[in-house]
């Protein structure tokens, strides 16, 4: 077990949010919601100290953030200062404010990297998404930052509103020569929980957007580095909170409070220290807000036995007390956290939500496997599977059509029991259309029909043509699959005065299947008819003809 | 594996910077919003790449430091992975 006594590491990370201002109003922003509340912002004499006992201390990597720290006009000064203090500095601004003189300015003071914020690479988006009019000015900003040769961190937040347009995002990203580039999904604290429903993508959508980043970075290489985070709502495993708090992260909020995490301030039952009042030093080792949740003695079940603490550190504090009302619970993102539901059932309720505000009239899920984590052979999965699928038809009153594949071995004549899952999703739907291809030897392809509540359409074939992908019906289908007439009494009786003056059972069979061109069943089905009527006579194991 | 001129010059990639931290006692490398904290020989072969000597000289100079011979695959080997990962470029 960790010891939250021993003497902690250095804080690696030091995050200045120099400002909580900003000119920019987003509906994913991180700021405390009531940050009017907070008090007056740390003087530049004050930030130059924090930076001295911080650097003493052994932090090495610098950000520089709000709001926008653009609104203050010192942050050259502490930006030289931080240099000379052997700072490696991140500026992490909306790029405005920053204009070509400031540009030279932070360049001269010793800035090493600038993270640009986007919104969305579609300017409608962006405007729609911070209500002002930036894009344009960002792309500018974009060139020039790249004019005075810094490397650039594209950032850009998604959620369900701009997600679909990662391709363009990362078409822009390539245009403005970014070095790496994040797709970070929007964490729900802050602002962003309160909207969380409005702002999570759908599964679909996710895994969409993560085909796009995959295909790009197989056509573009390595020259620009892209990273996508997933949304944790949709993992089974909470991610790992910067090794747990208190161990390399040490944030400053405008007003001088020291939080292990930008988020923190939420904890309940913890205080934490001002800059304004105690060292740098005091603070990251003796203070109670930044011991507390140090190593592991903390730990509640599941976590406290689990063997994966020591990776995922029992996930995010923030995120536990939101949700499960206790900081020290399991992150409920963990499928191990008996508040897992509650993640699950947020996610259920954003997808339901995205399908009503997008007025959709049809929905299509291609492929279904694609819409959720479910095993596919577990029926009690299924069946839950198929209540949710009726929950969005009947919240987003639109049609829903679902591509999903069959099983394995399928018989000639089944179409909805035919799916993958089958008995719980046979029972949702209207009507089935199946796709099978009647032997491989044949390019057709034939599509079968069935409706619940009207007479099924007679299969059709279909022909793909290889140029221009497109299906057309050929009209015919092949003899067996005329449609099949009933087997009459002529059938059994010549099949059986076809045989000799008498025969077996399977031989009966086999000779009635071949006449009336039927099924097994069918000709065992006509036999017993037979059999009943006197047509023919079984005795001992054989048949024959009534003498 | 081994491409490498022995009279390339190999240089701390663009946008990154190494550094001695007294805090981690170990060389580190700083990029955007990241950090590599390296081993002793690759901080000792690293702080040597200033884009003016070559791959032999720092190989030699790294010999006499340590008073040894043969480091030549090693140096080679660390300086190819260190490329590939933009830890290093070459200059010519
Ligand atoms: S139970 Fe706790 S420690 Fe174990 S995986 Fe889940 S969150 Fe992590
Ligand atoms: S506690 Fe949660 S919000 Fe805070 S740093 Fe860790 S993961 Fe992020």
């Amino acid at each position: 077990m960790s010891d939250a006594h021993a003497r902690p590491g250095p804080p690696l990370w030091l995050l200045c949010e120099l400002t909580y201002r900003c000119p920019l109003h987003c509906v994913f922003c991180y700021n405390p919601v009531d940050f009017s509340r907070t008090g007056a912002e740390l003087t530049t004499a004050e930030w130059l100290r924090v930076l001295t006992e911080a650097r003493a201390l052994g932090a090495v990597q610098l950000g520089l953030s709000g709001g926008e720290p653009l609104v203050r006009d010192d942050v050259e000064t502490i930006v030289a200062a931080a240099h000379d203090l052997g700072f490696y500095i991140n500026l992490i601004t909306s790029g405005v404010g920053l204009n070509e003189e400031r540009l030279q300015a932070l360049k001269r003071a010793g800035l090493d990297n600038i993270q640009l914020s986007f919104q969305d690479s579609t300017r409608q988006m962006n405007d729609f998404l911070s209500s002002t009019r930036t894009f344009e000015l960002k792309s500018k900003v974009a060139a020039l930052i790249k004019k005075y040769e810094y490397p650039m961190v594209l950032n850009v937040v998604l959620h369900r509103l701009n997600i679909d347009h990662v391709e363009e995002i990362l078409a822009m990203a390539k245009t403005m020569e970014a070095d790496y580039v994040e797709l970070a999904n929007t964490q729900y604290y802050g602002w962003a929980f309160k909207n969380r429903e409005q702002l999570l993508p759908s599964r679909a959508q996710l895994a969409r957007a993560e085909a796009v980043t995959q295909r790009f970075r197989a056509e573009n290489g390595e020259r620009m580095r892209i990273f996508f985070v997933v949304p944790d709502y949709f993992e089974r495993r909470p991610k790992a909170c910067m090794n747990g708090l208190g161990s390399i992260f040490l944030t400053i909020t405008p007003d001088g409070t020291a939080l292990p995490c930008h988020a923190a301030r939420m904890l309940p039952g913890l205080s934490f220290p001002n800059v304004k009042k105690a060292s740098v030093e005091h603070i990251w080792v003796e203070s109670s807000g930044f011991k507390h949740f140090r190593g592991d003695a903390w730990m509640k079940e599941p976590c406290r036995s689990c063997p994966e603490k020591a990776k995922d550190f029992g996930g995010c504090r923030c995120q536990a007390y939101l949700l499960t009302g206790d900081a020290a619970n399991a992150d409920p993102v963990c499928d191990l956290s008996p508040h897992h539901h509650l993640v699950t059932e947020t996610v259920a309720r954003a997808e339901r939500a995205a399908a009503q505000s997008a007025a959709a009239e049809v929905i299509i899920l291609d492929p279904l496997y694609s819409t959720h984590d479910q095993d596919e052979n577990d029926t009690r999965a299924m069946a839950a599977l198929c209540q949710s699928l009726l929950r969005l038809r009947d919240a987003s009153r639109a049609a829903l059509i679902v591509v999903h594949h069959v099983r394995k071995s399928i018989t000639r004549y089944e179409i909805g029991s035919a799916f993958r899952g089958s008995s719980a999703l046979h029972a949702v739907g209207d009507s089935y259309m199946l796709l099978t291809r009647p032997s491989p030897q044949l390019s057709t392809v034939e599509l079968r029909f069935q409706f619940r509540y009207a007479a099924a359409q007679p299969p059709r074939l279909l022909q793909l043509d290889p140029q221009t992908l497109w299906f057309s019906s050929t009209g015919q289908l092949p003899a067996a699959e005329t449609p099949r007439r009933k087997v009459e009494k002529a059938d059994v009786t010549q099949a059986l005065a076809g045989l000799g003056p008498q025969a077996r059972y399977s031989q009966l069979r086999e000779q009635i299947m071949d006449r009336a061109e039927c099924s097994k069943r069918t000709a065992q089905m006509a036999i017993s008819v037979a059999c009943q009527q006197g047509w023919i006579v079984q005795d001992n194991g054989q048949y024959h003809l009534p003498l | 594996m081994n491409t490498i001129a022995a009279t390339a010059k190999p240089a701390i990639g663009r946008g990154m910077r190494l550094q001695w931290e007294p805090a981690q006692k170990a060389h580190v490398l700083l990029y955007p919003e990241g950090m590599i904290k390296l081993n002793g020989s690759a901080g000792e072969i690293m702080k040597r790449c200033d884009g003016v000597r070559t791959l032999s000289e720092i190989t030699a100079d790294l010999e006499r430091s340590f008073a040894t011979t043969g480091l030549g695959d090693d140096v080679a080997a660390f300086v190819a992975m260190a490329l590939q990962k933009k830890w290093l470029e070459m200059r010519s």
